[in-house]
């Protein structure tokens, strides 16, 4: 079982994820924006960072750039929507330039999330 | 750069220059092994995408491109037998594509290197602002590029984040 962060401006994206992680036995953390994913992330650890990229508030791609770059080895799971005007192609450089280990497009299946979860939680970077 | 407006102006002039020399030079080392930039680019989505999305359909919007360029792309890379079409096991109306061994060779020699190891080159300190730098004018620029257009298929889908 591990102590995933889910970072999601849309709450019913954010219940579903957290449902399809519960379910398979993870304790999840919700935060609605970066600034508040930033909070949780001072006041406690965790195993995995799931964030969409594209949020009003605080931006996706910041967060991710704050998170890798602070030295833990944080795995950081990208959810994007791809944009409107951007190619999924250069979405993903653009999250992976950032620091994320992986980037999942929406829309995706539940058993897409949870193996790529499991990919980057076998993987072993530890708690942050 | 000048507080000036004019010369701030042709400096930013110059840079954006700079960015037309070099990926003209990075563009021109992509026609090597008889591919082309398009077909190198293919190579690394099927080398990264996991198999339910190696498909035409998929490869064309990951790079936002018609099905018609798409096509020819991977037709070409089936050709030189460096990529191979079959039916997906599950579900016999798709067809998957793959990296053939040599396919998977050739990406050992990807001109895209080339591109890296500058970047490496790089004071590490400056990697972080490279990608920030990076982002920031690819963003913006297609954001200029790109129309917003509706897709005219319509495929059933079940899949989360559907908006």
């Amino acid at each position: 079982m591990a102590r995933i962060l889910i970072v999601e401006d849309t709450p019913d994206f954010r219940l579903m994820m957290r449902d399809i992680l519960q379910t398979a036995g993870h304790e999840i953390v919700e935060a609605e924006n970066g600034n508040a994913a930033i909070r949780k992330m001072e006041s406690g650890s965790f195993d995995l960072l799931v964030t969409d990229v594209l949020m009003p508030e605080s931006d996706g791609i910041e967060l991710i750039n704050t998170v890798a770059h602070q030295g833990g080895n944080l795995p950081i799971l990208a959810v994007s929507g791809g944009g409107r005007n951007l190619p999924a192609a250069v979405s993903l450089a653009l999250t992976e330039a950032a620091g994320a280990h992986r980037t999942l497009f929406k829309p995706f299946r539940a058993a897409e999330l949870l193996a790529v979860v499991d990919e980057l939680l076998s993987a072993g970077k530890g708690k942050n | 750069m000048s507080a000036d407006p004019g010369h701030k102006e042709a400096s930013l002039r110059a840079v954006a220059e700079l960015f037309d020399h070099f990926m003209r030079a990075i563009y021109s080392q992509s026609f090597v092994e008889g591919l082309n930039p398009a077909q190198w680019g293919a190579l690394r989505f099927l080398n990264r995408a996991n198999p339910r999305s190696r498909t035409l359909t998929e490869f064309a919007r990951f790079h936002m491109v018609s099905k018609s360029a798409a096509s020819d792309t991977m037709s070409a890379l089936v050709r030189k037998q460096l990529v191979t079409k079959s039916r997906d096991p599950e579900d016999g109306r798709i067809m998957r594509l793959d990296l053939t061994q040599r396919g998977r060779d050739l990406l050992a020699i990807d001109p895209l290197n080339n591109l890296v190891a500058a970047l490496r080159r790089l004071p590490q300190e400056q990697h972080g602002l490279a990608a920030d730098i990076a982002g920031a004018i690819a963003r913006n620029v297609f954001a200029g590029l790109t129309e917003e257009g509706s897709d005219s298929e319509s495929e059933p889908d079940s899949r989360l984040g559907r908006r």
